[in-house]
């Protein structure tokens, strides 16, 4: 246990020591670059959706810290369609040959409905309602990529990643869900 | 690099193909913060409709439905599946507090409703297999319930959840590992989970009946062949299928852990249930032994045409006999119910 616990505060202390390193890079940019995404987004990886997004990386170095917003959805056909809108903020490593891996961390929210007609009882009648549920969604994730730049400069990424989030309080629990995103990015500015 | 994303985003979108969609008669049905799923399936034009209630509790019936157990049935029935309250593929915001048998009977109650606008059948069967047993009877001891069903098939069933319940399921793990022991075999295990039951003398906890029901498992008794176990819940289903697989593991998980079920025991109020009755049991099964069966047939005082047992199945002799389980189901309709 204390074995653990030590190297848990080398790895907490390694990780403090490289986002002071990125922030200290962040003030070196006047500028932050954005970054428009759309990929493949499969609950479960087959349950399909999709997932639009932008990001504002706050520097340009090899580690980078950036935060993006993400829109996204995946279905259960016949079943339920889930909606997320998840800020993230992320941890990003570029090597030197135009790859890239990252980490991110999230919290937004999961809008779930019913994919059929959904009715409620009411006094011994069924009315017809919108079935749908709004729950809490924390996230992690992470994404291994590479940097294609173009003639213009821009980088055009494609990348692949997964994403663990939850959705609380799904029937008074913490409902776990993992989801794969293949995706492209193209960097704007 | 381009190629294999390439390859890996046609991958992911042809993976995506799905199964045929459910059709007209899928719903959510509301109650009480809960969208329950309700399928009904089969010969919906029927005057009779059969009412699933699925095990667990915290089960499905969509494993049910996609295994075709019933196929016989819905080519006669309509057939009515659900998926009860924070279980299985329900959604919603369903407090803890409500996961009570008595809040499941009322949730029951709405679903018979549904059924009887909806398809307005002559006769509503109940049909429930383990906890939907203890759930089916439950409702049928509701005199002004039970007013509303035609017939009852209990298969291996959970009307006694008591004291007599856990000893006979602890008996039955107890003399596979002594068995086992004095073969030899994997003895160290067998003698763990024979001292576990030392001090046990209830399964009225949740952690006892997680590892009581991990030692049935181990010990064969849900199945009278375990190779039927294989093929029951397929990749297919969990990757291809409607059903959300992990919300359907989570909601059991959380469910065992909150429900105070374990304690119900309704033997002697069966005769109370005075409608007509089929008694089905598989005669290995480990979790509630048949002699249950036994002590329910006689408190009912049923006749053989009403009981039987399937002498090749454990817990679930819809998956392990089910063209004999859907004969004893039709013929127990067509001539106590019709």
């Amino acid at each position: 246990m204390k074995k653990l616990l030590n190297r848990a505060l080398v790895f907490s202390v390694l990780a403090l020591l490289t986002i002071k390193t990125a922030t200290a890079q962040i003030a070196d940019e006047s500028l932050p670059s954005i970054t428009i995404g759309v990929g493949y987004f499969g609950e479960l990886i087959t349950h399909p959706g999709f997932v639009v997004f932008g990001e504002m990386a706050l520097n340009k170095h090899q580690s980078q810290l950036a935060a993006r917003l993400n829109l996204a959805h995946f279905r259960h056909r016949g079943h339920t369609r889930s909606f997320l809108l998840l800020p993230e903020f992320i941890f990003r490593r570029n090597t030197r040959s135009c790859n890239f891996w990252e980490a991110s961390l999230g919290a937004g929210a999961t809008y779930q409905r019913a994919d059929s007609r959904a009715l409620e009882y009411e006094n011994g009648d069924f009315v017809e309602r919108q079935s749908g549920w709004l729950y809490f969604t924390p996230s992690v994730g992470a994404r291994f990529g590479r940097h294609i730049y173009l003639n213009n400069g821009r980088a055009l990424s494609p990348s692949i990643g997964g994403k663990f989030f939850y959705q609380y309080p799904f029937n008074d629990f913490w409902l776990s869900r993992t989801a794969v995103d293949v995706s492209i990015s193209y960097q704007l500015k | 690099m381009h190629r294999i994303l390439l390859g890996l985003v046609l991958f992911f979108i042809l993976s995506s193909c799905e199964k045929e969609p459910l059709g007209e008669d899928f719903v959510f049905v509301r109650h009480k913060d809960a969208d329950m799923p309700v399928w009904a399936r089969g010969k919906l034009e029927s005057d009779v409709f059969i009412i699933y209630l699925h095990g667990g509790p915290g089960g499905s019936s969509f494993i049910d439905i996609r295994n075709d157990f019933f196929a016989g049935l819905e080519q006669r029935y309509g057939m009515v599946y659900y998926d009860q309250r924070a279980s299985g593929n329900s959604i919603g915001k369903s407090d803890n507090d409500l996961l009570t048998l008595e809040q499941f009977v009322e949730d029951l109650d709405v679903i018979v409703q549904y059924t009887q606008k909806t398809y307005a059948p002559q006769s509503i069967v109940l049909m429930g297999h383990s906890w939907g047993g203890t759930l089916g009877t439950a409702y049928l001891l509701e005199p002004q319930l039970r007013a509303k069903i035609a017939g009852w098939i209990e298969v291996d069933g959970g009307h006694n959840l008591g004291i007599g319940a856990y000893e006979y399921s602890r008996d039955y793990v107890l003399e596979v590992a002594d068995s086992l022991i004095a073969n030899d075999e994997d003895v160290k295990k067998w003698k763990k989970i024979r001292d576990y039951y030392q001090d046990k003398i209830t399964w009225r906890d949740p952690d006892v009946i997680i590892e009581h029901s991990k030692n049935v498992t181990d010990a064969g008794g849900y199945f009278f062949d375990e190779g039927n176990r294989e093929g029951l819940v397929g990749l297919d289903q969990i990757l291809f299928s409607e059903t959300d697989f992990m919300a359907l593991l989570s909601q059991n998980k959380h469910v065992v852990k909150n429900m105070d079920i374990w304690h119900y025991d309704f033997t002697n109020h069966l005769r109370e249930i005075d409608i007509p009755t089929l008694l089905l049991w598989g005669i290995s099964d480990g979790i509630l032994p048949v002699e249950l069966a036994y002590e329910a047939r006689d408190a009912m005082n049923l006749d053989s045409a009403h009981f039987h047992v399937f002498e090749q199945s454990g817990h679930s002799p819809h998956y392990e006999q089910t063209n004999l389980f859907n004969e004893k189901v039709t013929t127990f309709i067509e001539s106590s119910v019709r």
